[in-house]
């Protein structure tokens, strides 16, 4: 469904901090598979992108140079993280919404993983791209890297309403590079409230490929699961709304018989408190299909995050015919369920618990509910629409 | 190359950065170590004696070695005459175990040449080790000959814009739109780190009165460093746009495209300067072809010798006729007939017509500064008010 006559010149750099088949984090994916798309439509694409495969250690596991992943080619460049103490300092002064000098906000962004080699790479050799794509605006590959040239650097923002976003020192990313990417309308409104003067920019979405089918009792019977259970996907960490999330669930099913248990998939330590540790199921990594089937299995889908730049978790939960039960304090993900009306949204662990209540209450209700979720996601965000509107906006933005 | 490097926001960063994107298509290659973490391949702390004594170690694997000088990278804030030449005595011996050693001279304390003493001798003898030093102006070379009685043979004058080039790819009319400057508006720009030697006020209280004309002033840019004297200059400007019809106050940091973009979309800079050595922002102007106004301070003359549109102004008067002549050029008064009435003396007839005349091209004149103003400003501590502008980027 790609755009006929589209002038497709030029080399297209993807740049995600890191990239393979082992890597967790949604734009990473994205720039992935944005950068597979760009290759199938006839673009002549590369990525750029560190050693590193663990957001952790940033430990260089893959070696430097030149590969080759499926006709893309992939350059690696070694990462350098020093782990320094002073770097947690600053970041939690940053989450706790102290104002930081100028300098300390740059001693922050310079404290953590850093690749002076991709710098020095994109020094030498920007002009033989036509656009080069960074992802998220907080890494330090995207926060240097899109300085260098700025008349080529396009970002797949991923804006958070999170205290990075109001950093002074991302002001000239937002300003002056040659394109943003939004994913949603949320992300757009918050991107005029940071920035005066906001670079072009365009709502485009985020891709997001459906399954061909699911199989739900294939996957209660591989992982044993009896019996009705939430489902969370993702990592399992504070800042995702892990811990919260729970919190709110041990609190539910002390106050009122719940049948659910909850089963979680990703990276990070699970943690459950003592009072739900039966009820809580670790599956750590599964493969594409067998997650695929865990969500169509599930009563629901729970996304705790409040910080989320789009939730492809969510969409997931949709395509798979499940309803989500989400922070409301996301506006993202409030903004899907309300156009989708596919989703409720709770506040506090009060309503987290009627949503769970209606979900036990009232099963055939809460699959009425979850129905539209599949078209809202199929016909806002199916990869090739996303396609469209990116190749559209690279060719505006951008000179061959 | 030992320099601040991007991505920190700092003048000599962007410079430096340049200069290595050249050098290394010349085919070099390049190391770069910077004082703090960074694109630099090595991060050493280059302050105070350790610092230094390290780059003794790392120095002699490089067949060249050039550093981006400024004393605030090597000297504690806080040294005495005696540490600050034992840090000398010991740069000495980190240059003399390199191949070759060339400082590009962004700031150089010139008084302490000339002096008696040890701090003085060492810092002669430190500078005897380097092969070359690169100024910006013909001023700085005679200074740093005389001052150290560094061989001027030595001194190279570099054109301070060498490695310059535009980081935007706006057209004009692209930058202007993208700014929301309405077609037609005539924009005054000061644009730079906002601090008291850059006298952005100095442009603001000379502007009163042009917005009749069309025009607006913009100041664009944020405090370097936040310390107590500088944000409230940043806040005594604030109140002043407030106060100024036709004026705007962008505080924030922006990036090396921004800066360029305003520069360009603008159709006057202004550089109400009370000190400076030579201007990062000046250079940028000339790279637009933009008209400039300049204060004559520092090098700023010199710099400006070969640039066609630039105006060098004097005092507040002048600052304020040339904002006003570049904005509405005046009617050709001269021709005018003077006239008097028959009862006024003539004396007084004549002076009034004059001052009359004269407030035509300029506008009323400013208000004399209150003894507050004149007593305040800027300390010359290291890194501050009489700091070269190297590239300029506002932040």
């Amino acid at each position: 469904m790609s755009t006929p006559g589209l002038d497709r010149v030029g080399k297209i750099a993807f740049v995600p901090a890191r990239y393979g088949p082992t890597v967790v984090g949604g734009a990473e994916l994205v720039l992935a598979e944005a950068a597979r798309g760009f290759k199938d439509r006839g673009w002549d694409v590369e990525v750029l992108t560190t050693c590193a495969t663990d957001h952790y250690s940033w430990s260089n596991d893959l070696p430097e140079g030149l590969s080759d992943d499926n006709g893309i080619p992939v350059r690696r460049f070694a990462a350098v993280f020093d782990d320094v103490p002073e770097r947690g300092e600053l970041e939690a002064a940053v989450m706790a919404g102290h104002q930081l000098s100028i300098t300390d906000q740059q001693r922050w962004i310079n404290a953590g993983m850093r690749s002076p080699a991709l710098f020095h790479y994109l020094l030498d050799r920007s002009a033989d791209y036509r656009a080069i794509v960074f992802t998220p605006y907080p890494f330090w590959v995207t926060f240097a890297g899109s300085q260098i040239d700025p008349g080529r650097s396009v970002l797949w923002t991923c804006l958070h309403d999170e205290p990075y976003a109001y950093l002074d020192l991302f002001q000239p990313v937002f300003t002056g590079v040659a394109g943003l990417f939004f994913q949603t309308g949320p992300e757009h409104d918050l991107a005029h409230r940071i920035t005066e003067f906001l670079a072009p920019h365009a709502e485009v979405g985020c891709l997001v490929e459906a399954p061909q089918a699911y199989d739900p009792e294939a996957f209660r019977v591989k992982y044993d699961i009896e019996g009705p259970f939430l489902l969370y996907a993702g990592r399992r960490e504070g800042g995702k709304g892990w811990d919260t999330l729970l919190d709110n669930f041990a609190a539910a099913v002390e106050r009122r018989e719940l049948p659910f248990k909850l089963v979680t998939m990703g990276a990070g330590a699970v943690n459950p408190p003592a009072s739900i540790m039966d009820r809580v199921v670790d599956l750590g990594f599964l493969p594409n299909e067998d997650r695929d089937n865990a969500f169509a299995a599930a009563s629901a889908y729970i996304q705790p995050s409040q910080y989320e730049a789009f939730s492809r978790t969510v969409m997931e939960a949709w395509l798979a015919g499940i309803p989500v039960i989400a922070n409301g304090d996301s506006e993202v993900v409030a903004w899907h369920c309300q156009r989708s009306g596919a989703g409720l949204t709770y506040r506090d662990a009060f309503e987290f618990e009627q949503c769970l209540a209606f979900l036990a209450d009232e099963p055939e209700q809460a699959v009425l509910l979850a129905k539209p979720g599949r078209e809202y996601v199929i016909g806002n965000y199916a990869p090739e629409l996303v396609l469209d509107r990116m190749e559209a906006k690279i060719v505006e933005w951008t000179k061959p | 190359m030992i320099t601040p490097y991007p991505p920190l926001r700092d003048g000599i960063a962007t410079y430096a950065v340049q200069q290595v994107r050249q050098l290394r298509s010349d085919g070099h290659e390049v190391d770069v170590l910077s004082p703090t973490a960074s694109a630099a391949q090595i991060v050493h702390n280059t302050r105070g004696a350790r610092g230094v004594l390290g780059l003794a170690k790392i120095v002699p694997a490089y067949d060249r070695v050039i550093i981006q000088y400024h004393p605030d990278f090597f000297y504690l804030p806080w040294s005495t005459p005696s540490g600050r030449a034992k840090i000398a005595s010991l740069m000495a011996i980190a240059f003399s175990r390199a191949k070759s050693v060339e400082v590009v001279a962004h700031e150089v304390r010139y008084d302490v040449g000339p002096r008696r003493g040890a701090e003085s001798s060492a810092t002669r003898a430190m500078w005897r080790r380097v092969d070359r030093v690169l100024v910006h102006t013909m001023g700085e070379r005679d200074k740093f000959a005389e001052a150290f009685g560094y061989p001027r043979e030595r001194i190279v004058l570099m054109d301070h814009g060498e490695h310059f080039s535009p980081a935007t790819r706006y057209s004009r009319d692209e930058a202007r739109a993208s700014l929301r400057i309405a077609e037609g508006e005539f924009v005054f720009l000061s644009i730079g780190f906002v601090q008291h030697h850059k006298g952005f006020d100095r442009g603001l209280v000379c502007f009163k009165g042009l917005e009749g004309l069309g025009a607006r002033f913009d100041i664009v840019g944020s405090v370097r460093v936040d310390q107590p004297e500088y944000l409230a200059y940043a806040d005594e400007l604030d109140a002043l746009v407030a106060k100024t019809p036709g004026a705007r106050f962008h505080r924030g940091y922006v990036s090396d495209e921004m800066f360029d973009r305003w520069i360009l979309a603008s159709d006057c800079l202004v550089l109400p300067y009370r000190e400076i050595f030579t201007s990062g922002v000046l250079e940028r102007a000339s790279l637009f072809n933009r008209r400039v106004i300049a204060a004559n301070v520092g090098g700023l003359m010199e710099q400006a010798a070969d640039m066609e549109m630039v105006t060098i102004v004097h005092s507040d008067q002048e600052l304020q006729a040339a904002m006003r002549a570049a904005v509405a050029p005046p009617k050709p008064i001269g021709h005018e007939a003077w006239h008097f009435g028959t009862t006024t003396p003539l004396r007084e007839a004549v002076q009034a017509e004059v001052e009359r005349r004269a407030e035509a091209i300029r506008g009323p004149l400013p208000k004399p500064p209150t003894s507050d103003e004149l007593l305040r400003g800027c300390g010359a501590d290291a890194g501050d008010s009489a700091a070269t502008e190297a590239a300029a980027t506002a932040s």
